[in-house]
């Protein structure tokens, strides 16, 4: 069923209500007057407060029906009218109007009073806060509290004089009241049921009020790290842009370095070899374009090589480090990403070489393990771990410990899942860390003796 | 005049009670409208030791073995939609027992203590076309809040008593017979 039906629906299913309740309202109203009476003979108070509760609660409820259900046809059809200042006269006089055609068809004499103070009061606190947030939680939680409290109203003989209580029921039970001597009796619990119920409705409508400021806050924080977000990506492609014009510089330099040679010499057969090679620096300079513009495209690369690219890359010379690599002693052949895979390596290495350390000198380690077609790659540091509150969320996008963009290893992961691979934190304490990069390799992937030139 | 309450001094034709008895026990307390008011008096006679037979639609049959009538105005819709009777069947049904009441010369005191908002059309009504006919008048100052039982009284010429609060009338009731 469509969602914007359902506040329709609801309105209906409260017409019936109403309606119905109209044999209920003259029941009630009748055994209302039978404890009156009884009152008067036991000389007891007690039927007198049971009479004015009921009442107070029955003819409250109808109230609050109507006010929901006419609420609900409003906000439904003119829900643009909501907003404009004529919505509360005209939804008053609308609801009087249809609360006094309702008790003439019950039969029943009408409270006005009562059923104007509480719709005033209603649209009043419901205009303070963001009419869209929870609109019909907050009506009816609203429209019960009122009408109920302002319906006791009419039961306190204290204030009939104001024109409160001034049906058959209401001075029924004051009149008895009053020949009991015990209207005090009735004039506390009114004031205590009213008090209690109005403290109630302005209470829900703070919580409401502050909920919508709460709503407001996470919006705007929302936007904000939505913006931030989108700032950090735009510098994290940056970065690989410049990684990658960084990379480019080398063939280029070889093409450059060779075609200068070739006008100075005349062998066929060494010009024809430059071209070769130039031809070569030209295609790697292709296959990098597109390791970086494609995330799918893959090339064969040694394991070996892919390692000695992350050496390359890495401070190792600036920074008193100890750097091991262990790797299988028969060469594996990778069909990978080769620039993604090594920038997802770096990543995790770079992480490592940030690390504090109790130790006097940093340590490294990529340990290299082939298992049949798996291929599992551990890079260990002796930094101090990462925390127990940190590890739940170092692979979140934008998360970072140490100031900085928190994209790297939730790029990692990412670009080892293309690849049809899982990376793991595998322990951290204070005595190291350790992820586990795993890959699966294929049947071909077993390296074959290659030649290649760069 | 939406507020003022006459006090007892203001009404200078008020009584406080019956210098002498108007009537004889047993008396037959019914209503006019049908309210619950008349239950308050009933107990009130009970509290007074006044015997009493509590018919609230009493008919001029049930007058046998009575001494004097009390009739308690006030109209009650409640009651008149759960009996299905209206305010014209009531004015017709007093009428014919004040009547009769007449007719055998017993005195008829009629009592209101409605207060302002018993004094709706129906009520108003009852007072206007049966009030006049009593041989004495109990009210409270909240009831005759504008002088109109005051005014009744003094133009057909039957003595009131109008009191400050309903449990302040059973002297008068009294008065009615001792």
């Amino acid at each position: 069923m469509k969602k914007k039906y359902i506040p329709l629906l609801l309105a209906v299913l409260l017409l019936f209500v109403l309606i119905a309740l109209k044999w209920v309202l003259l029941d009630y109203n009748f055994s209302i007057m039978i404890k009156i009476k009884d009152s008067a003979y036991t000389h007891d108070s007690g039927p007198l407060v049971i009479s004015s509760a009921i009442y107070s609660a029955v003819h409250g409820i109808v109230g609050a029906l109507l006010f929901v259900h006419l609420y609900i046809i409003m906000a439904y059809y003119f829900s643009k009218a909501i907003s404009t200042v004529w919505f509360h006269p005209i939804f008053i006089l609308i609801y009087m109007g249809l609360i006094q055609v309702l008790y003439t068809w019950y039969g029943i004499e009408l409270d006005w009073l009562p059923n104007y103070f509480a719709t005033l009061f209603i649209l009043i606190f419901l205009k303070r806060g963001k009419s869209e947030n929870q609109i019909l939680l907050r009506i009816i939680t609203l429209s019960i509290q009122f009408f109920l409290a302002l319906h006791w109203l009419n039961l306190i003989p204290l204030i009939s004089k104001f024109g409160f209580g001034s049906t058959d029921i209401p001075t029924s039970i004051r009149i008895a009241s009053l020949y009991l001597k015990n209207s005090v009796i009735l004039d506390f619990l009114g004031f205590a049921f009213f008090g209690a119920l109005m403290v109630s409705a302005t209470l829900s409508t703070i919580l409401f009020l502050s909920f919508d400021r709460y709503i407001s806050i996470a919006e705007s924080h929302h936007e904000s790290e939505k913006i931030y977000r989108t700032k950090v990506f735009e510098n994290r492609i940056y970065e690989e842009i410049h990684a990658l014009t960084h990379d480019l510089k080398t063939p280029l330099v070889t093409i450059r370095g060779l075609s200068s040679l070739i006008p100075l010499s005349n062998d066929v057969q060494t010009i024809s070899t430059y071209a070769e090679r130039i031809d070569g620096a030209a295609q790697k300079m292709s296959d990098m374009i597109s390791s970086f513009l494609y995330d799918t495209f893959r090339e064969k690369v040694l394991l070996t090589d892919l390692i000695d690219i992350l050496k390359a890359q890495l401070p190792l010379h600036d920074i008193d480090i100890e750097f091991n690599v262990l790797l299988p002693k028969e060469p594996l052949l990778l069909n990978v990403n080769k620039i993604r895979m090594v920038r997802a390596l770096i990543n995790i290495v770079e992480n490592a070489i940030m690390a504090d350390t109790l130790d006097s000198k940093k340590k490294i380690e990529i340990l290299a393990i082939q298992k049949e077609n798996h291929l599992f790659i551990r890079i260990s540091d002796n930094g101090m771990g990462i925390s127990d509150k940190d590890k739940l969320h170092i692979f979140e996008i934008g998360y970072s410990s140490k100031g900085t963009t928190g994209l790297g290893l939730a790029f990692a992961k990412k670009v080892i899942e293309d690849h049809l691979g899982h990376l793991n934190l595998l322990n951290s304490t204070i005595y190291g860390t350790q992820f586990q990069i795993h890959l699966p390799i294929s049947g071909d992937d077993h390296a074959k003796e290659i030649n290649h030139d760069t | 005049m939406l507020f003022h309450i006459p006090k007892p001094e203001e009404n200078y034709g008020s009584i406080p009670s019956l210098p002498q008895p108007l009537g004889q026990e047993t008396v037959l307390i019914t209503s006019a409208g049908q309210s619950s008011d008349t239950n308050v008096i009933k107990d009130m006679a009970n509290e007074m030791m006044i015997h009493n037979y509590f018919m609230p639609k009493a008919t001029g049959a049930d007058l046998e073995k009575t001494n004097a009538v009390i009739i308690v105005f006030g109209f009650s819709p409640v009651n008149a939609k759960q009996q299905e009777f209206s305010v014209e069947d009531e004015l017709k049904r007093v009428q014919n027992l004040i009547q009769m009441t007449k007719d055998q010369n017993k005195p008829i005191i009629g009592v209101f203590i409605g207060e302002k908002a018993r004094r709706i059309d129906q009520t108003n009504l009852l007072l206007q076309e049966l009030m006049p006919q009593m041989d004495y008048i109990i009210t409270t100052i909240q009831s005759d809040y504008d002088n109109f039982l005051y005014d009744i009284s003094m133009t057909s010429d039957i003595p009131i008593t109008i009191t400050e609060s309903v449990y302040t009338i059973s002297e008068s009731l009294v008065s009615i017979f001792r």
